[in-house]
């Protein structure tokens, strides 16, 4: 792993275009911008693990047979929180 | 509907989370209205996944892929893709949970899939749904 200190504003270059810079330093805490062409995927660490986590818990027990026929009961509308 | 549109087989180049390994999965239906289908691994048949079609489950769900993820995919637009969720299932509680927040995208001629990951959209990892007779 590469370590750098950078101050708040200032930059790395990774590759050819991607930049990431410090936005804000706090005590504990850093936000970050990052700069990327849009086939570039950027996803905080944490939320790929819970995903895998989730996939983990679905894939134990599935019962197949036990589902024939079930059909959908009138649900309510979901709204994304934003 | 996906068992006319797509391969029986789905292929995931890039793995799943949590199943980075594995790449080649089967879309097991008990019958052709089950609203749930199994993707079973070629590689680990004991390895399964619960999926749905989201939108008469989750009615209000309105996804919005990611570019890149699309990019990866090979797809162009929302015509060229199948969107599954996948599900965890208590038979005797007649409860569905969904997983809204990372829906499994398939390019519907290729049969090629990927896990899209929806960043900051609010849709719950797991979304519950109550099944009906």
């Amino acid at each position: 792993m590469l370590v750098l200190t950078r101050r708040v504003g200032e930059t790395i270059k990774v590759g050819d275009d991607i930049e990431i810079e410090v936005l804000e330093v706090r005590p504990g805490i850093v936000r970050i911008g990052v700069r990327a062409p849009k086939s570039v995927r950027v996803l905080r660490s944490e939320l790929v693990a819970e995903v895998a986590s989730a996939n983990a818990e679905a894939a134990s027990a599935v019962d197949l047979a036990a589902l024939a026929g079930l059909r959908p009961a009138p649900s309510p509308v979901v709204r994304a929180k934003r | 509907m996906i068992e006319q549109q797509s391969p029986p087989t789905i292929n995931t180049p890039d793995g799943l989370p949590g199943f980075a390994d594995l790449r080649s999965w089967e879309l097991e239906r008990s019958d052709p209205d089950a609203i749930f289908a199994l993707l079973r691994s070629v590689e680990r048949p004991g390895i399964g996944l619960l999926v749905a079609e989201p939108w008469a489950l989750a009615p209000g769900y309105e996804p919005d892929l990611p570019d890149p993820d699309l990019c990866a995919l090979g797809a162009q637009d929302a015509n060229d893709v199948a969107v599954l969720v996948v599900a965890n299932f208590d038979v005797e509680r007649r409860q569905a949970w969904l997983n809204l927040a990372a829906p499994i995208v398939v390019h519907v001629r290729t049969g090629n899939a990927r896990q899209m990951i929806l960043d900051r959209q609010g849709w719950p990892l797991r979304h519950p749904v109550t099944l009906g007779a």
